[in-house]
């Protein structure tokens, strides 16, 4: 049998149309009918889990220096604790992801006198980071004792600024080691000259919790 | 009170009962209302709908461009707590940790087009996601501005009795934001300042400490890292166990890179080579030049010049002692020669009292 080109391109273009309306058909068998209003709706509903998170926790919102002897006839020296800090990390180490670290920087204002007398520097107050609990794993990195301007080091400039308390190196890393919390708290002690004006004083630590993310 | 118990002993007794009934209540009291107190929460980015992966945030806008962005605060205490909410200009800290400006220091940048609600009252155990705006200024200078921002409890509680510190403890996240523009990194050191710290032990090798002075002279945020060498020493910077270190534009900071085994060599060539990355919002490598800042570090081998003045003193004392011996030798010698000078000198007369002996004899034989 031998057809012309155009009868050929005819049954061609028959032979699609039937395929897509044999298509068209088959749909409308398988869909529901329509205007049916009973429609089955399947929902699985998993167990409500919450996320975790890296959170701080402050055990009291002030510390009260007293007075200690300095040691040294030209210094008067006050004492004083930082409340505990905690960072609780309930995140698994999916959640957290990788390069991730968390720290806990501390940084004071001056030390405003309550009748107008002379401030006392930021400078001058100074802290002695600690863990409370040490797993000893070497995954949280205390932050060096600071000094004040009174004293001479390398540290001596006092809680003006970039001291951190407390810091995980890798946040997912602990999470793997199996912590949950980790607590710290500081030794805090301030330096005046025996000149200093008496009278309280005042001053705000700013303690804060940042995690960071390396980028690479 | 004293004064009333004093006069009563009646009084003092039921004083004494009360304090004793304060006591036996009060630690219990104490105990379960600071763990009550206590207040605990985060703050990450958000959706709409709640907290995601993103941890910090970093958007590229055009000057003038609004974004609109959302993060929440999560309330894990037992009660509902009203945090303070801020914005403030960010900076990375002298050991190379972000952190933002405190609440009593004033943003001049980032910090000021960031707009949010001043506080947020969350109930206990529950999470709020607080919506806000950064809009960048017509004018601002395109590059990285970074910016922070945080929830935040603050104490109001002040002690009469002596110099207090209050505590404002926050919980925050980063927010960069690149100003579209010419992106342009840039970096330099300066200030190679060396010393040498001397193994007393002449068969170790001391340490260099170098210090320098980074600063990002760009606009783009900049991750600092590389080599520091020291004559016969090299140390890679950060180390391994210190965080990333980053600088944001216009910031600089003072490094001390510890160099290990460097053996006095008199003066030794020390180079701090840097090799610095800057990103693209899309996490590629943007090309910084390398740069190399040298300086000279005297290292002076002061236990192996002991050492050598130690063998030298010996040698010179053997030498000495040996010719000392000599000269002792000699000089007994020379004793020796004289006594026996002497002796033969004397041998004659000795001879002549042999001789002298016969006249006796001779008399002995006279006789």
């Amino acid at each position: 049998m031998k057809f012309s080109q155009g009868l050929s391109a005819r049954i061609a273009v028959a032979a699609a149309g039937s395929l897509v309306l044999a298509g068209a058909a088959g749909a409308a068998f398988a869909a529901d009918p329509y205007g049916d209003e009973n429609v089955d709706v399947n929902v699985e509903i998993s167990p409500l889990v919450e996320p975790g998170s890296l959170s701080l926790t402050v055990a009291g919102t002030s510390s009260t220096l007293t007075e200690v002897a300095s040691g040294d006839a030209e210094l008067r020296q006050f004492d004083g604790e930082l409340p505990v800090v905690t960072v609780t990390d309930t995140r698994t180490a999916d959640e957290i992801g990788a390069d991730r670290f968390w720290y806990v920087l501390g940084q004071s204002t001056d030390f405003v006198g309550s009748n107008g007398q002379p401030n006392i520097s930021a400078g001058n107050l100074g802290w002695t980071p600690d863990l409370v609990d040490d797993a000893g794993d070497g995954l949280v990195i205390l932050g060096d004792q600071v000094d004040t301007v009174e004293d001479t080091g390398p540290n001596a400039v006092g809680l003006v600024d970039q001291e951190f308390l407390y810091s995980a190196f890798d946040s997912a890393a602990l999470v793997e080691a199996g912590g949950t919390s980790w607590s710290a708290t500081a030794g805090l002690f301030l330096k005046t000259g025996i000149d200093v004006a008496p009278g309280s004083y005042q001053s705000t630590l700013t303690l804060s919790l940042f995690e960071d993310v390396y980028e690479d | 009170m004293h004064k009333s118990a004093s006069r009563s002993a009646h009084i003092v007794a039921w004083a004494t009962m009360g304090l004793l009934a304060l006591l036996s209540v009060f630690p219990a009291n104490a105990a379960t209302a600071d763990d009550a107190a206590d207040i605990t929460w985060s703050v990450t980015p958000a959706t709409e709908a709640g907290p995601d992966q993103r941890g910090v945030i970093q958007q590229e806008l055009d000057p003038g461009a609004t974004a609109n962005d959302y993060f929440a605060v999560r309330n894990l205490s037992r009660i509902e707590v009203t945090f303070s909410l801020s914005a403030a200009d960010g900076y990375y800290t002298d050991t190379g940790r972000f952190n933002m400006l405190p609440s009593d220091q004033e943003s001049v940048d980032a910090g000021t087009w960031i707009e949010l609600p001043d506080t947020v009252t969350v109930g206990p155990n529950e999470t709020v996601v607080v919506p806000f705006t950064m809009t960048v200024p017509d004018d601002a200078i395109p590059g990285d501005h970074a910016a922070g921002i945080a929830a935040s409890v603050l104490s109001t509680g002040t002690d009469a009795g002596g110099s207090s510190v209050g505590v404002e403890s926050r919980v925050g996240f980063r927010v960069l934001t690149r100003v579209t523009g010419d992106i342009v990194p840039a970096v330099e050191v300066a200030q190679v300042e060396t010393s040498y710290a001397t193994s007393w032990n002449p068969f170790r090798p001391g340490a260099g400490s170098v210090t320098y002075e980074v600063r990002n002279t760009g606009n783009a945020s900049v991750i600092v890292a590389g080599v520091v060498s020291a004559g016969t020493g090299s140390a890679e910077f950060p180390g391994a166990d210190e965080p990333r270190q980053e600088l944001l534009p216009g910031e600089s900071r003072r490094f001390t890179t510890v160099v290990t085994d460097v053996w006095p060599t008199f003066i030794a060539p020390v180079s701090v080579a840097l090799a610095p990355t800057a990103y693209d919002f899309g996490g590629d490598p943007v090309a910084i030049d390398p740069l190399v800042a040298d300086a000279t570090m005297w290292a002076i081998p002061i236990p192996q010049l002991i050492v050598l003045l130690g063998i030298g003193l010996i040698l010179a004392a053997m030498f000495w002692g040996r010719r000392r011996s000599r000269r002792k030798l000699e000089a007994a010698l020379a004793v020796a020669r004289e006594e026996g000078m002497a002796a033969a000198m004397q041998t004659p007369a000795t001879s002549s009292m042999v001789l002298g002996n016969h006249p006796t004899e001779e008399s002995k034989d006279s006789s």
